[in-house]
């Protein structure tokens, strides 16, 4: 599989990782609700910009440029997402928190992967 | 005094020399690294020492005049940087002459922000990691201030390409993470209505507030072609600058605001902390501290390099070592006021916008109406075999002017009174004596070409 392949998965992916943090507004009370509601927007966005971008980019190389930026902003808001999840203020139920940590470590790893073969492949982040 | 041979290494980023097309970046990433360099952390804590003496209403007006001067004169002096793709330093040689651009160099930023501002970053760094860690030895604030320093020295040794590594990580995070603490702080303390509705503890004046404002980020404009000699086009460099002090500094300093505002707590982190947010506000504070520091010991190694030719990563580690010897002193002998050695860097940081003035006077003004020069990208350009100055004397004397002015005049904003001295008189001075059929510039030396020595 190629590396734009593997991109366009890992956004596709993203759409349902962002429904599912939305959807955790209506099983949960308090300031965590808008907290995973947001990030879910978020996270949302990203994804359906991202696919927006890969359908108007006619080159391989373009598209996965687009991979690799879209990427870089999903990983840095989940590691945004994760460092806060266990402050007290946005303490909930302990198998939404496992759910919570297990999507934004998913994001995290699955996106640094990804960024990390780019990066071999001359796709800097810096310099995309 | 010049010499052919050339300074290279992998991490050197082009300290004495042009940045070559090839090297450089787009707009994204030059408005990154400015926003993440010097915005942060530092930035929505004055927001709350604003917080302190106005009301919202008057913040905001504060904040949007200090952010349209900012923009302006921060846009035409990244573009300076774009255009000529030098350090500020070594683009100083040209106002002040080589000599000048060196002494200069040295006084204003290798001493206070390489040197001084890194020390005291890193001693706080350390205080820090006390609190997070009490009474863990490794997290002393002396042992933490010399682990904090070795890493922040490390990634200053990378240089540019490290920069925008942790810009990009860091920025959407940092932005996450404030935005969160703003709004957990809002909606537990009573909403917006109540920052409109808080009255301040104490008084300032608008002109005030307008002044700490400017004053904030006056040095970050001036040095802004540190980072701006990366970026591909003027127009980007300008254009990043705008942007980013546009979209991120009013939200950042005027969420310090309304925190405040809100809380009454004076230290922002503080209220984050006592309404739960646990480690979230400290990786704030640490994370800030980081890319703060690393710009400082950025910038402070490349004008260490314009003093004395050397390696640039070499330069970034001796300002390192000292910065956190300084750090490790002070967190080791407790009790030890840290007070005077700040007033000292702070008065040296006093004179740096008087030669913001003079950089842009003499790029847009000299060189061009009165050297005659109108291609900009020839303005600061150091062409081999030619003859250029050791001393600048109208730059000297517009410096001093400037940095009196700014210094003692207290009315109005000391930080636009110096530039403006500074601009206005460089052109002046610069006029009479060229008018007089004398050259401002005396103690010519020949450079043959390769790195700037």
């Amino acid at each position: 599989m190629n590396l734009f392949d593997n991109y366009k998965i890992f956004t596709i992916s993203n759409i349902i990782v962002g429904l599912v943090f939305s959807a955790l507004y209506f099983i949960t009370t308090g300031f965590i609700q808008y907290y995973n509601l947001v990030y879910g927007i978020l996270t949302l966005g990203i994804a359906i910009w991202g696919i927006g971008r890969y359908y108007f980019k006619k080159i391989e190389d373009d598209k996965i440029r687009v991979g690799v930026q879209t990427s870089w902003l999903i990983v840095s808001f989940a590691l945004g997402y994760i460092s806060i999840i266990y402050a007290p203020v946005l303490f909930t139920r302990l198998e939404i928190i496992i759910i919570e940590s297990i999507l934004s470590i998913i994001q995290i790893l699955w996106g640094s992967v990804l960024l990390a073969i780019s990066y071999r492949k001359g796709y800097s982040v810096i310099k995309v | 005094m010049t010499g052919k041979e050339e300074i290279s290494s992998k991490y050197d980023d082009y300290s004495l020399k042009e940045v070559p097309k090839d090297s450089r970046y787009g707009f994204f990433n030059v408005f990154l690294v400015f926003s993440s360099v010097y915005g942060a952390i530092a930035v929505i804590w004055a927001g709350g020492a604003l917080g302190y003496g106005l009301t919202f209403s008057q913040a905001i007006i504060a904040v949007l005049s200090g952010t349209v001067v900012l923009g302006i004169l921060g846009s035409l002096t990244a573009a300076v940087g774009a255009y000529s793709g030098l350090s500020t330093y070594v683009m100083w040689r040209h106002p002040l002459g080589r000599w000048g651009g060196k002494v200069a160099g040295l006084l204003l930023i290798t001493i206070t922000t390489g040197i001084g501002w890194y020390a005291v970053e890193t001693w706080l760094f350390g205080i820090v990691m006390s609190e997070i860690f009490p009474n863990n030895p490794f997290f002393s604030v002396g042992v933490a201030a010399i682990w904090g320093g070795i890493l922040m020295t490390i990634m200053t040794y990378v240089g540019y390409r490290m920069l925008s590594f942790l810009s990009y990580f860091t920025i959407p995070f940092h932005i996450w993470l404030i935005a969160i603490g703003i709004a957990i702080v809002l909606a537990l303390k009573g909403g917006f209505h109540t920052v409109m509705a808080a009255v301040p503890t104490s008084h300032m004046s608008l002109l005030d507030g307008i002044s700490a404002t400017i004053g904030l980020y006056s040095a970050g404009t001036i040095i802004s072609p540190d980072i701006s000699r990366f970026a591909k086009s003027a127009k980007d460099a300008g254009y990043a600058w705008f942007a980013h002090i546009i979209f991120l500094y009013p939200f950042l300093i005027l969420g310090g605001v309304a925190i405040v505002l809100a809380t009454g707590s004076y230290l922002i982190t503080n209220a984050m902390l006592e309404l739960g947010m646990g480690v979230g506000v400290l990786l704030i504070i640490v994370f800030g501290q980081f890319i703060i520091n690393t710009d400082n010991l950025y910038s402070g190694s490349l004008s260490l390099v314009n003093l004395i030719p050397m390696r640039r990563e070499i330069a970034s580690i001796i300002n390192g070592v000292i910065g956190t010897a300084i750090a490790a002193y002070v967190g080791f002998s407790a009790g030890s006021s840290i007070t005077p050695f700040e007033n000292f860097i702070s008065l040296l940081g006093d004179f740096l916008p008087a030669m913001g003035g003079i950089v842009l006077a003499d790029f847009y003004i000299v060189k061009k109406y009165i050297n005659k020069i109108q291609d900009p990208h020839k303005r600061y350009q150091f062409v081999p075999n030619n003859k250029y100055y050791n001393i600048n004397i109208a730059g000297i004397l517009a410096l001093a002017l400037g940095s009196i002015v700014g210094y003692f005049v207290n009315a109005g904003i000391p930080a636009i009174n110096s530039l403006v001295t500074g601009f206005l008189s460089y052109i002046i001075i610069y006029y009479i004596i060229n008018a007089l059929g004398k050259s401002p510039e005396i103690l010519p030396f020949n450079y043959e070409g390769g790195i700037l020595r």
